[in-house]
């Protein structure tokens, strides 16, 4: 505390002596100022590498022989602004099928790494983590299902506002094939709840319906804003790709060139294959009367390899799969 | 060079697309998701007919996408980046229309008197305890959110004759409006709503000798209009009397004003016509005169448009933000509690009509004669 005039408190000092203080608003642009130089120093000492980093998660896109180097140059370089490389918490993969390099034989992944939450790798890893998310987040509806049964209003609010944000930004991440297979299980975990909290499982179909349908609208529209992930997967996925190749400093060459190749590109042939089903059914009838529940099964996402052809390539594909044929594919590490 | 990943995009894109269209083969008019009351200069004296709604530009809900184009290189070229919630919203929008279009008149009002700008006020209230907690017990926020979104406010709901001889409605709307048994209840939420007013005025150093049920003038008859506020402004001296009222948006006398307006509460605009009419004749003569003010709301929650210029313009300046969002949302609050509890009281104390078929007569005609 620092005295002004009149003995009074001129200013309250809280002295922190390490990081940033929890809950400071500053915090992560102070964390991302003292790491810049070191972030920095690591790309200048591996030109070939791509140094990306947000808040104190750092990922490096680099040749596989080259991330052991990484290492040790984040944990030297770390160490001139005080940061402490954790090597238990690092993780590194290939989309190129290999053997684990022998200089990295704690970190490496085989079948992908989860990056800021969000899984990437092959299909089997993908599937299995979405897996994963979807039971993690039954167990928070179930928790939240769990409360007295008088607090149905703390209930709803709980599940619009605490469970469906965390799905939103998966959905923007995820391959969009992934993100329908968490959306439809979020939705049916949410729905199923939500038929319980409000006393309406033993209601007549149609009463069900209706509930569960004006429930996915959002709130101002008259709905509850529950149960609609299945529908915004193709908005998030979109939405999340036109903000990192519109955005004002993007720095990645590679998406520069993404975002010239879709501002020359008119429609491209393979999607209208790909988007199978993408249209609603036809025959519904006249008055529109047929639930977006329904409209499920046919919401235009890409459907199996078997369903879209040979030359289909795997829906689950992550976008570093887009590298040219016969060029080994860099690692990611991330920390 | 990119593999799948341009197909993809594409698809995704179809599939915004897809979900942003709304199909239909046949017509079904103008839709309340794509009206608006024309505008009026004077919003108590000129109001507009019912189903009015021909040729109104789109206006009323968020504003959603003008459709999605087609392709990555539109995405890329337009002007604006179209963000997630605007592609959500264009989805959202035509699935409610796909589910407002076969549904009947009176359904399309129940629904639209639970859209607007700050309908999504009372979903979102924080329960926490005391008197303007926002806090509602578990049954009826059951019943007030299945009132919400369409459905019976009670499990397993059946027609029901009600013990004012009326039969009632599954969605039990008879007892928001029209029964006579639940005018008590009515008169509870009454009194809740004016007492809220009155006390937000009363904290608010621009207003003085704020008085809710004020007693008749000396002199004064029975009979004589009795307004349900009476405040003074403290700039002006000027007397300002208010009388408040809720109405049943989906009564039938409003159904089709509230079906075709999702942003103006037809019903309500119509109670203010009412209320200015009723008692502006009669103000007394003064200097400075007396101002007479609507304070009207919707029973599903939709403020007056005179009641909201009021209370804009009377918790002005710095405190207007915190004030009047909290006096909205309390009243929105006030509004669907005890909705929810005149509709369970009226089930509770309504006899089941079993297979009885509609048509019948109520089952205590007899002892009306």
């Amino acid at each position: 505390m620092d005295e002004g005039d009149g003995g009074l408190p001129a200013r309250l000092v809280w002295r922190v002596e390490r990081g940033t203080q929890q809950g400071d608003m500053l915090g992560s642009l102070m964390h991302a100022l003292a790491l810049h130089p070191a972030l920095h120093a690591i790309a200048a000492r591996h030109e070939r590498c791509t140094v990306l980093g947000l808040r104190d998660d750092v990922s490096v896109i680099s040749p596989v022989d080259e991330l052991a180097a990484v290492l040790r140059s984040a944990s030297e370089l770390g160490a001139q602004v005080d940061v402490e490389l954790a090597p238990a918490k690092c993780a590194a993969w290939s989309p190129t099928p290999r053997a684990p390099p022998s200089d990295l034989p704690t970190q490496w992944g085989t079948d992908g790494l989860t990056y800021s939450g969000i899984p990437v790798g092959g299909d089997e890893f993908v599937t299995a983590e979405v897996d994963k998310m979807a039971a993690a987040q039954d167990k928070v509806v179930r928790a939240v299902a769990s409360l007295q049964p008088d607090a149905a209003q703390a209930q709803l609010l709980l599940l619009r506002m605490c469970t469906f944000p965390l799905t939103t930004y998966t959905l923007r991440c995820l391959p969009p094939a992934a993100a329908k297979v968490l959306a439809a299980q979020v939705d049916a975990t949410v729905r199923r709840e939500l038929l319980r909290l409000l006393g309406a499982e033993t209601d007549r179909r149609e009463t069900r319906k209706t509930l569960l349908s004006r429930a996915a609208l959002p709130v101002r529209m008259g709905g509850l804003g529950l149960g609609d992930r299945s529908v915004i997967v193709p908005a998030a996925h979109i939405a999340s790709w036109m903000a990192t190749l519109r955005a004002a400093d993007v720095s990645a060459p590679a998406l520069h060139e993404l975002a010239r190749a879709l501002s020359a590109a008119l429609a491209v042939p393979a999607a209208r294959a790909l988007a199978g089903g993408a249209a609603r059914p036809a025959t519904a009838d006249a008055a529109g009367g047929t639930s977006p529940a329904e409209w499920r099964g046919a919401s235009g996402w890409p459907g199996s390899a078997a369903t879209t052809g040979a030359a289909a390539p795997s829906p689950l594909a992550p976008p570093l799969a887009a590298a040219p044929v016969g060029t080994e594919l860099p690692a990611s590490l991330a920390a | 060079m990119w593999g799948p990943l341009l197909p993809r995009l594409q698809a995704c894109l179809d599939a915004c697309a897809a979900n942003a269209t709304f199909y239909t083969g046949g017509s079904f008019g103008a839709s309340p998701f794509e009206s608006v009351d024309p505008q009026s200069t004077d919003p108590l004296l000129s109001l507009p007919p019912p189903l009015d709604t021909a040729n109104v530009p789109a206006a009323g809900l968020p504003r959603a996408v003008e459709g999605v184009p087609g392709t990555c290189r539109a995405l890329m070229a337009a002007p604006t980046r179209l963000t997630q919630r605007q592609l959500a919203e264009a989805a959202h929008v035509a699935a409610a229309r796909a589910l407002l279009a076969p549904l009947s008149m009176s359904a399309r009002a129940r629904w639209a008197a639970c859209c607007g700008h700050d309908s999504d006020v009372w979903p979102n209230r924080l329960p926490c305890g005391g008197p303007h907690g926002g806090a509602m017990t578990g049954s009826e926020m059951k019943a007030a959110v299945r009132l919400w979104v369409g459905v019976s406010p009670v499990p397993q709901a059946s027609d029901r004759e009600c013990r004012c001889g009326q039969l009632a409605d599954q969605l039990g709307f008879h007892w928001l409006g029209g029964c006579s048994h639940s005018v008590p209840l009515r008169t509870f939420r009454h009194t809740a709503v004016l007492h809220r007013v009155a006390t937000v005025l009363r904290a608010d150093s621009r207003w003085t000798g704020v008085m809710a049920d004020p007693p008749l003038p000396a002199g004064a008859q029975a009979p004589a209009l009795r307004p349900d506020l009476r405040a003074t402004r403290v700039s002006s001296g000027a007397p300002v009397l208010g009388d408040v009222s809720v109405v049943a948006s989906t009564a039938a006398a409003h159904v089709s004003r509230t079906a075709c307006s999702l942003r103006v509460p037809g019903a309500a605009r119509v109670r203010e016509a009412e209320k200015v009419g009723k008692y502006t004749p009669h103000l007394p003569a003064g200097d400075p005169p007396h101002t007479f003010t609507p304070l009207v709301w919707e029973a599903c929650g939709r403020v007056g448009p005179a009641t909201g210029s009021f209370l804009s313009s009377a918790l002005w300046e710095e405190n207007h933000r915190e004030a009047l969002a909290g006096l909205l949302a309390h009243v929105f609050l006030i509004l669907w509690r005890w909705n929810a509890r005149m509709v369970l009281s009226g089930v509770a104390n309504s006899f089941r009509m079993g297979r009885v078929p509609l048509a019948a007569p109520p089952l205590v005609a007899h002892l009306l004669d």
